[in-house]
């Protein structure tokens, strides 16, 4: 049953990155004012949301795992908050692109950007934190909780920062953007790519998380 | 009520304990002044030029770097004697310590404060007449009760881990944040006396926001921390 | 081995029953069962690393059970573990006191989370009992190990619960205090209130007790009353039980 329902998840990834590839370079019309360039922004969209389905499942299994103690929450968690991290790291690099072609400068403190930053560190420390203890039970349990409050410190942080932009508006103004309906087939037929490339590399993870623990379970059974 | 008797219980214990030793006292205090004039050395200007921006920034940094000396140390005391398994044996709610423990922390970090308030007027703020300082009160106060209610329960993690009181500032900045924006834009706002005063509930409202939600969350999770 | 239940014709103060206890992937506790009635005095003998000390944390709440149930006093330790608290007093090598609080306050620190009706009274009662009246005012630092072992009777008797849990309590006391915590063992025993020792010491542990159990690889290996024992055979039964893997 896993295996198919793998095999579903790898056939469904790559048929929706086929066409999300194809729709941002030839469906999508050429952006006037920044060329080619531009068509970044359709994957660095895409990239950009995962994080926060990823840190909000992170919250969820963290609670679950509060809740009911099964070890298969705290693997969600901990596998969805790696692959968050990998996706909002290409975030973090592909906005310095976006931003040079769109603005001429390689980073900004755009409320978005920052806001990624945060969340970055945030998952970061989580990741650190899961290292930095010994014990099964104990880091999921300390992971839980700091997943729960990080996740719910986004919305504030993102407010903050929004609030801290506007008081002091951006010298740089956001080009604003007209989207044609081709261009937003393409920013959603690649948003809807990377959220399924999501599901995929979690379901390997957790997969390896749980041939980890049995490997575990066999060498104890053998040493003993 | 029995359940408040025990917070105040523990929260008399503590003050007792740092009156004696005065340990995390002098360590804040020391510590906010030097990064005062440390950060005067690294940003200051002679001239009468305006400090405030900067100023409210440099405030808020030491204060958030001098909170997480003292809250770190409020559990490195009973963890390193014993003394928090002694705590444990008490029939009280496991949230009870986490109120006892955030009151004990906002009173700390608060005296150190108010006490470096006014020489950091001194050394940064050329006219500081006008100034509502009723009002910078009240930032301070939900700042401070933002950075104990969370800054508790994470330092409550941290002292648990391997890493100890290095994961500390790892877990907290991140979070913090919203608390050091609002605090430091209305510090600026208050600073300069001509600012009206409305520009400053906004950032109100987000601490005071922060703080429900954090005192909240970690009132419900403090439990799972503790046990073993 | 042998195992054998005590025959007072009352229903147990303590209950255990399959209590198992993992931390990470070591399995300390592998189903413990244990029956202890009022007024029993029950010795738990094992080696280091056996689970004596997790043992007694668990049924001290300070540690949670992994599986199995627990029920001290009529409370259940996970769902009521306040109500066990409150009827459990601990002395162990830890002293559970703070430093930099005088005697004094110590007493009434914990006083004030037990509730104690009368502190102030009873906080002078003790001193005298454990013979620190003179140092009341003085900061626990100051103190000698065998005095804060002393004060740390002192505090695990304010509550007067009825049932002690003492491990390895006679570990690092000095003869003063080893007297005294004879002498209040010995008073407690005349009220009928029940204990549970672990402890090295065979011969002061087959002493002082009513029951004797031994503690191996995670489970309860041997269980008698003391009048089954006969101590100068017990070192060899034990080496045996420990042995057996």
């Amino acid at each position: 049953m896993k295996r198919n329902n793998f095999i579903a998840v790898l056939a469904a990834a790559f048929v929706t990155m086929m066409f999300a590839i194809y729709a941002a370079f030839i469906f999508a019309p050429e952006e006037q004012t920044m060329g080619i360039v531009q068509r970044i922004f359709y994957f660095h969209i895409a990239l950009a949301w995962v994080p926060y389905l990823a840190f909000l499942i992170v919250c969820i299994a963290s609670i679950l795992y509060l809740t009911k103690r099964e070890t298969k929450w705290d693997q969600l968690a901990a596998g969805s908050a790696e692959i968050g991290v990998v996706f909002d790291t290409l975030v973090l690099i592909t906005g310095p692109f976006w931003a040079r072609v769109a603005w001429g400068y390689y980073w900004t403190w755009e409320p978005r950007l920052t806001t990624s930053l945060i969340v970055w560190l945030l998952y970061i420390a989580y990741i650190l934190l899961r290292r930095s203890v010994g014990e099964h039970d104990k880091r999921a349990r300390f992971a839980a909780v700091f997943g729960i409050v990080a996740f719910v410190s986004v919305p504030i942080n993102f407010m903050a920062i929004r609030w801290w932009r506007t008081i002091h508006p951006l010298i740089l103004k956001s080009t604003g953007m007209e989207l044609s309906a081709n261009m937003r087939v393409a920013m959603f037929a690649s948003i809807i790519a990377f959220t399924v490339l999501y599901i995929l590399f979690l379901q390997l993870r957790v997969a390896v998380e749980n041939s980890n623990e049995e490997l575990e379970k066999l060498k104890d059974e053998i040493g003993s | 009520m029995d359940y408040l008797k025990k917070v105040f219980a523990i929260v008399e214990k503590d003050i007792i304990s740092e009156l004696r030793t005065k340990e995390l006292f002098t360590s804040m205090l020391v510590f906010v002044l030097l990064t005062l004039v440390i950060f005067n050395f690294a940003f200051g200007q002679d001239t009468q030029a305006d400090m405030v921006d900067l100023a409210s920034g440099i405030l808020w940094v030491a204060f958030l770097f001098a909170s997480i000396l003292g809250l770190n140390r409020s559990f490195v005391h009973e963890k390193d004697e014993g003394c928090m398994d002694g705590l444990m044996l008490c029939p009280v709610d496991r949230s009870a310590i986490y109120i006892a423990k955030v009151i004990g922390n906002l009173i700390f970090i608060s005296i150190v404060e108010l006490i470096t308030v006014p020489i950091f007027v001194l050394f940064f703020i050329k006219d500081a007449a006008g100034i509502n300082f009723l009002f910078f009160a009240l930032i301070i106060f939900l700042s401070n009760l933002g950075i104990s209610a969370i800054g508790t329960l994470l330092s409550a993690i941290s002292i648990n881990t391997r890493a100890r009181d290095l994961m500390m500032p790892i877990l907290f900045f991140p979070v913090i944040v919203p608390v050091l924006i609002s605090a430091v834009k209305s510090s600026s706002v208050i600073l300069v006396a001509s600012n009206p005063i409305t520009d400053v509930y906004a950032w109100l409202q987000v601490l005071v926001v922060y703080d429900m939600i954090f005192l909240l969350i970690s009132y419900l999770t403090f439990e799972y921390i503790l046990e073993e | 081995m042998k195992r054998k239940g005590s025959n007072t014709s009352s229903s147990p103060i303590i209950e255990v029953d399959g209590l198992c206890k993992k931390f990470g992937r070591r399995q300390i506790l592998n189903g413990i069962d244990l029956r202890v009635f009022p007024g029993d005095f029950l010795t738990i003998f094992g080696s280091n690393g056996a689970g004596k000390t997790t043992l007694l944390k668990i049924l001290s709440t300070l540690v949670l059970p992994s599986s199995g149930t627990v029920e001290i006093g009529g409370f259940d330790i996970k769902e009521d573990s306040n109500g066990v608290r409150s009827q459990i007093g601990l002395i162990s090598h830890n002293s559970y006191l703070y430093p930099d609080l005088t005697a004094y306050e110590n007493l009434r620190f914990y006083g004030k989370m037990f509730a104690v009706p009368r502190l102030e009274n009873r906080i002078t009662e003790l001193l005298e009992l454990v013979e620190l009246e003179h140092r009341k005012f003085d900061l626990v630092r100051t103190f000698s190990c065998g005095m804060q072992q002393r004060l740390s009777i002192a505090r695990a008797l304010l509550h007067d619960s009825p049932i002690f849990f003492l491990d390895e309590p006679y570990s690092g006391l000095d003869v003063h205090a080893s007297e005294i915590l004879d002498r209040v063992l010995t008073n407690l025993k005349n009220e009928n209130h029940t204990f549970l020792l672990t402890t090295h010491d065979l011969i002061k542990g087959i002493e002082v007790c009513t029951r004797v159990a031994i503690l191996n690889n995670g489970v309860i290996s041997y269980e008698a009353p003391k009048g089954e024992i006969d101590p100068a055979h017990f070192p060899d039964v034990y080496k045996k039980c420990i042995e057996v893997d």
